[in-house]
């Protein structure tokens, strides 16, 4: 899988350097989600820009990706989702469970929103059940 | 000219490797160049046709190399349809979940034959299950 990774003090920015998310990448993306879960990583961001075509099993190490976050009280975004991956996640009717944003700059800024909005208390809770 | 109703057919084994499926991509590849397919079409193929060999080379034929997979391509004037078959027991295509209903939408799995079923014009499970037919219609 190739891959690079931004770690910032409030985020982490994976960007794939993939044109297909099938099964011979979703594996390894699925257990580097389980090792920066485990080291304390909290909120990921996604870029998908340079991936044009989604299988289940990308669909899959995403939705795990999204739950080790959910589960850390963490954010889980995907930004710059291309058409054809777009279309497959409409399809599979999961653009209702993920947070998909247009660019990765809008999705550094609704996770550094989100966390002012749970250091001032005043987060309003999300249905997370 | 060729004017038979079957321009064209193509058929390949492999091995049961998940790797594999970079061979079954670049067949792929070859035939949207040769056939001058869009990418919209492309991609429905892409997915649809690696999502059918996935589901031989793991459910099927559980990933034993000794097993194969077949895959079958054959172009009509309107259409192109792919046949993927597997050396397993077979399964019921019928009772599968519905990856959409709320106990299963984030569940990581369950979703390769329902993309499938929406990326292809047509889908036919065939032989108990160890065959199905993918038909894609060209606009």
């Amino acid at each position: 899988m190739k891959y690079t990774i931004d770690k910032q003090e409030k985020y982490l920015l994976i960007q794939l350097h993939e044109a297909k998310l099938d099964a011979t990448v979703s594996p390894q993306l699925k257990s580097e989600f389980v090792t920066l879960n485990a080291e304390g990583y909290k909120n990921l961001i996604l870029d998908l820009s340079q991936v044009k075509y989604i299988d289940s099993s990308g669909l899959s190490s995403i939705l795990v990706g999204n739950r080790l976050a959910n589960d850390a009280e963490g954010a889980f975004v995907l930004a710059g989702v291309t058409d054809h991956v777009m279309k497959l996640i409409k399809i599979s009717q999961l653009d209702s469970v993920l947070d998909i944003l247009p660019t990765v700059q809008e999705a550094i800024d609704s996770v550094f929103f989100s966390e002012l909005e749970s250091q001032l208390g005043t987060e309003e809770s999300d249905d997370k059940a | 000219m060729n004017t038979n109703s079957v321009m064209d057919s193509i058929r390949i084994q492999i091995p049961s490797i998940v790797e594999n499926i970079r061979i079954v991509e670049s067949f792929i590849d070859n035939t949207k160049d040769v056939y001058d397919i869009n990418d919209d079409i492309y991609g429905n193929i892409m997915i649809s046709v690696t999502e059918a060999v996935n589901n031989a080379i793991k459910h099927g034929n559980k990933e034993n190399p000794d097993k194969k997979v077949a895959l079958a391509l054959s172009f009509q004037e309107n259409a192109v349809s792919f046949s993927i078959e597997d050396e397993g027991p077979g399964f019921d295509s019928t009772k599968l979940e519905d990856p959409t209903a709320p106990e299963n939408i984030d569940k990581p799995g369950g979703r390769g034959i329902f993309l499938m079923r929406h990326l292809a014009d047509e889908v036919h499970f065939k032989n108990n299950g160890r065959t199905v037919d993918l038909v894609f219609y060209f606009p």
